[in-house]
């Protein structure tokens, strides 16, 4: 199957602000994170995406088809959860979901039904007939993401999902964005919630001042080094230390007990226990050190000159 | 605890063309309106003189040859254009379509903006068109019940007592000055208060804005009549020159007796024109720019 | 610092906080909560924004409520985004030090000190209209700085900020914490509080449902052992001797067989004898892992 989005030399402008200097890449399905600064373009593309910002050059297909050829049927596939807009008081979150529906061309007792049906899989199903302006922040986020799947759109644009959300709704909602992943949704994650994207997408787009300056993999972010551990220490922190100089360890970074830790190759972890005993601590924790998403994306944006960063 | 209980279903049912993706925002916009008691009363208030004139044709029409009431009833007011006229430019009927233009119309784009669903509904296959178009039908539905509507009924009353179409061969121009008078006046409105409606935020502070306009301009207007005694100042006032549309339209005056036409018909025509025009010039200013999505 | 006895606020029937006590401490602490446990009241209560309605709110002894003595101590960065929109950033936070006693020469100063300490220095002479909400949100952060408070109470801060913003803050946040300031963070964002500090507090319905170091707090939950995860080439071997320990409940194996998740009643106890037995023996040992220590894994035992 071809890509799902494709996006080809994108160049739009506000005025004479160019908010995008020719951003491509292609999203074959899954979920993408769409990272950046702030003023980095994502907006921007997410309405270039919607066909709401014409481009002024560049194309994007969608599901194969000219974005341009398909003028606004082409918001019949792609579904939006947008950052801020809000729901109509007075109405339910049924009714406020079916005239969504019906607006993206359902039929009315088609868009009913799925409306009860998408509160339902969001979880709202209890507080479907009480009127929208009565529901918490995270049900209006969830909300918002039922309106985005009524008219089963092949692409979801999230901007934001979890904001203003507390830990429990953070995690539902991942949880939901993980699953239509599963469902076979292709999701962008537009966000500056490194965690979020660690926890639901398998490649993120960063971009900075209008162009994209990486397309990296799930891979690129948990890389990790051979005989390079993160180790946790209880005890006598210079005693450790000066055990692992002794054998010939390096070790670094003893921010509140956590040592960054490289083995000499050959070395088994059987050594840092002998040394943990010689230190008369012991070890909580031992893992691979890897890199972070958050190290990746400063990275990036070092490279490119700092973005937003001293902003 | 599960957060889905139920797992997602696709949907392959059918979709509806992207021309017809109006009328779920004209429903939703009319059905609130019309369970409201209050509304209600008021669109019933305004039929009432067009219940007299109901009244006025069954008298014509079917006790026109009992003896005792015929003299009574040549004193009745006749059925025809003068009448029509009368009914549709006084100051009652005038005064309820601008109440409700200003309970409809001020929320029309300015309650969308407020609670920031425009850009929701913008976001959908719905183009701008079509909402504007949606909108605007839902005003301009209830503005039929001030205009062309109880012109239909009284005309479809007469011919339906008499029997015989006779009548409108003779007063044509009862229906087609109405429906005249209906484009060129009320749904100049419509567009008038779209584009109001799509300048602020707070759907108060527009109903207000076209409150003022509607009846405050005219007591200026009064003041400058006053002043210099030339009828060209009640151009900008509103009810005057919907007075004078009805009356042009019908070729007939709003108050027999009184001088009709203050105004020359080509004033009332340019000042329908002009607010169309400058309607529609604000409402792409905002809409191509998306300005009004801020 | 600041002392909360007994404090409990209500709004009509609704719960702000109920009966809660606590000190305020030099160094930072997270405050948790779900959305409508109480902490943007106690917050408010604490930046003298409210007064409960039964107990104190005192610092140094005083009422902070009304209390210009005491305002002038605290910082107060809250969660709401209203800025005079026409002022720049510098201007906004100037008047802002004016208003708590700064001579205009001084609070200019200190204005641009605090931008600087944001990292909005080279920004800061934008109007606040044409800012981001990242930028918006470090004007509010430096304006609870701008006079130099012992106390500083953030309600989420960085909120809207992008990553780079995000890391920057959490920096200056530790910081302050370690330059004896009482700063009290409230966020959502659990992985950010631990970057920040291992002290919290966390609210549930306007009770304190736990306060203090996340570790101890882990280890008051007695219902729940703690689970830690092993993965070696020699989990069968391992896990025939870990079973035999009497601290340890169970040993469960997933994945591959490498993996083992051992659920353990003393954490102290198992870790003293894990220690002892990998130093000695050879299990190809890959990741030591506890997993329910964490912050996240504390919120969810308690809250969810």
């Amino acid at each position: 199957m071809g890509a799902i989005l494709r996006v080809e030399g994108a160049k739009a402008r506000y005025g004479k602000l160019e908010a995008l200097r020719g951003v491509s890449f292609e999203v074959e399905g899954g979920a993408v994170g769409l990272l950046g600064p702030n003023g980095a373009g994502k907006s921007t593309l997410i309405k270039a995406v919607l066909g709401l910002l014409p481009l002024a050059q560049g194309r994007i297909w969608l599901m194969g088809e000219d974005a341009r050829k398909l003028g606004p049927a082409l918001r019949d596939r792609v579904g939006y959860v947008p950052e801020r807009e809000g729901t109509r008081p007075g109405m339910s979150g049924v009714a406020w979901v079916a005239f969504l529906g019906e607006i993206s061309g359902l039929p009315r007792s088609a868009a009913v039904e799925r409306a009860h049906e998408v509160l339902q899989y969001v979880g709202l199903g209890e507080s479907r007939y009480r009127n929208v302006e009565t529901y918490s922040t995270g049900m209006q986020q969830r909300l918002k993401l039922a309106a985005s799947l009524v008219h089963d759109p092949a692409l979801v644009l999230l901007d934001e999902p979890t904001a203003g959300m507390d830990p429990v709704g953070r995690e539902e909602m991942l949880d939901l964005c993980g699953d239509l992943v599963r469902q076979g949704k292709t999701l962008l994650l537009s966000t500056h919630i490194l965690k979020d994207v660690e926890a639901v997408c398998s490649r993120v787009v960063i971009l900075n001042r209008g162009e994209m300056l990486s397309y990296a993999t799930v891979e690129d972010w948990t890389r990790s080094e051979a005989q390079h551990f993160l180790v946790q220490w209880e005890g006598d922190r210079e005693a450790f230390e000066a055990a692992c100089r002794k054998a010939g360890v390096a070790v670094s970074d003893g921010h509140r007990g956590l040592y960054r830790v490289v083995l000499p190759s050959g070395e088994s972890l059987k050594v840092i226990f002998g040394l943990a005993q010689e230190a008369g601590g012991t070890v909580t924790r031992l893992v691979r050190e890897s890199t972070s998403l958050e190290t990746l994306f400063l990275k990036a944006l070092e490279q490119n000159g700092g973005g937003d960063a001293r902003v | 605890m599960p957060v889905f209980e139920q797992g997602y279903a696709p949907y392959d049912g059918p979709r509806r063309p992207l021309s017809k993706r109006w009328w779920p925002v004209f429903r939703e916009e009319v059905q609130p309106y019309l369970r409201k008691r209050r509304f209600l009363f008021l669109l019933i208030l305004a039929l009432l003189p067009w219940a007299w004139g109901i009244l006025l044709t069954f008298f014509h029409t079917q006790l026109g040859d009992s003896e005792n009431v015929k003299a009574f009833i040549a004193e009745l007011p006749k059925v025809d254009e003068s009448l029509v006229a009368v009914l549709l430019g006084n100051f009652y009927n005038l005064f309820l379509l601008t109440i409700v233009s200003i309970w409809v119309g001020s929320g029309l784009v300015a309650r969308d903006r407020r609670d920031g669903t425009l850009a929701v509904f913008l976001g959908r296959a719905l183009g701008p068109l079509q909402y504007l178009w949606a909108k605007g039908a839902a005003l301009g539905f209830f503005l039929l019940v001030f205009s062309l509507l109880p012109v239909l009924v009284l005309v479809i009353f007469q011919v339906g007592l008499t029997g015989e179409p006779a009548w409108l061969w003779e007063h044509a121009r009862v229906l087609w000055g109405s429906a005249l008078f209906t484009l060129l006046g009320p749904f100049t409105l419509v567009l008038f208060l779209l584009a109001l409606s799509s300048m602020g935020r707070s759907p108060r502070l527009v109903g207000l804005t076209f409150f003022g306009i509607v009846f405050l301009g005219p007591a200026a207007c009064g003041i400058l009549y006053a002043i210099t005694r030339s009828p060209l100042v009640w151009f900008p006032s509103i009810f005057t020159q919907l007075k004078a549309l009805a009356e042009l339209c019908l070729g007939a005056e709003v108050h027999p007796g009184e001088p009709g036409l203050i105004l020359p018909p080509a004033a009332t025509l340019c000042f329908f024109a002009l607010l169309a025009a400058s309607s529609v010039l604000v409402l792409a200013a905002r809409f191509r720019g998306r300005a009004v999505l801020k | 610092m600041i002392r909360v006895q007994n404090a409990s606020r209500w709004y009509g029937l609704v719960v702000g906080i109920n009966r809660v006590s606590l000190d305020l401490e030099p160094g930072v602490t997270g405050l948790l909560g779900v959305n409508g446990a109480g902490k943007s009241t106690l917050l408010n209560l604490m930046a003298g924004l409210l007064q409960p309605t039964a107990g104190s709110v005192t610092l140094g002894g005083e009422p902070i409520f009304a209390n210009p003595g005491a305002l002038a101590r605290i910082g107060y960065c809250p969660g709401a985004d209203r800025f005079w929109e026409d002022m720049t950033g510098l201007e906004f936070v100037a008047f802002l030090g004016r208003l708590s006693g700064l001579s205009p020469a001084e609070a200019t100063e200190r204005a641009g000190r605090a931008l600087q300490e944001v990292a909005l220095g080279d920004e800061g002479g934008k109007k606040i209209r044409a800012m981001s909400k990242g930028m918006r949100q470090k004007v509010k952060m430096a304006q609870a700085l701008v006079h130099d408070p012992q106390i500083l109470l953030l309600d989420e801060p960085l909120n809207g900020m992008d990553p780079p913003s995000r890391a920057h803050a959490i920096a200056a946040i530790k910081r302050w914490g370690e330059e004896g300031r009482c700063v009290l963070v409230s966020s959502h964002l659990l992985h950010e509080v631990e970057a920040m500090t291992s002290r919290i507090l966390l609210l549930h319905y306007g009770r304190v449902l736990a306060s203090g170091e996340v570790p101890q707090v882990r280890e008051a939950i007695a219902s729940r052992p703690l689970k830690v995860f092993l993965r070696c080439a020699d989990a069968r071997a391992l896990a025939s001797v870990l079973i035999a320990w009497p601290t340890v409940a169970s040993v469960t194996f997933a994945g591959d067989g490498r993996n083992l998740t051992v659920e353990v009643s003393d954490a102290s106890d198992f870790r003293a004898r894990l220690g002892a037995l990998l130093a000695e023996r050879e299990v190809g040992l890959e990741i030591l892992n506890p997993l329910d220590d964490n912050l996240a894994a504390v919120f969810s035992y308690l809250v969810a």
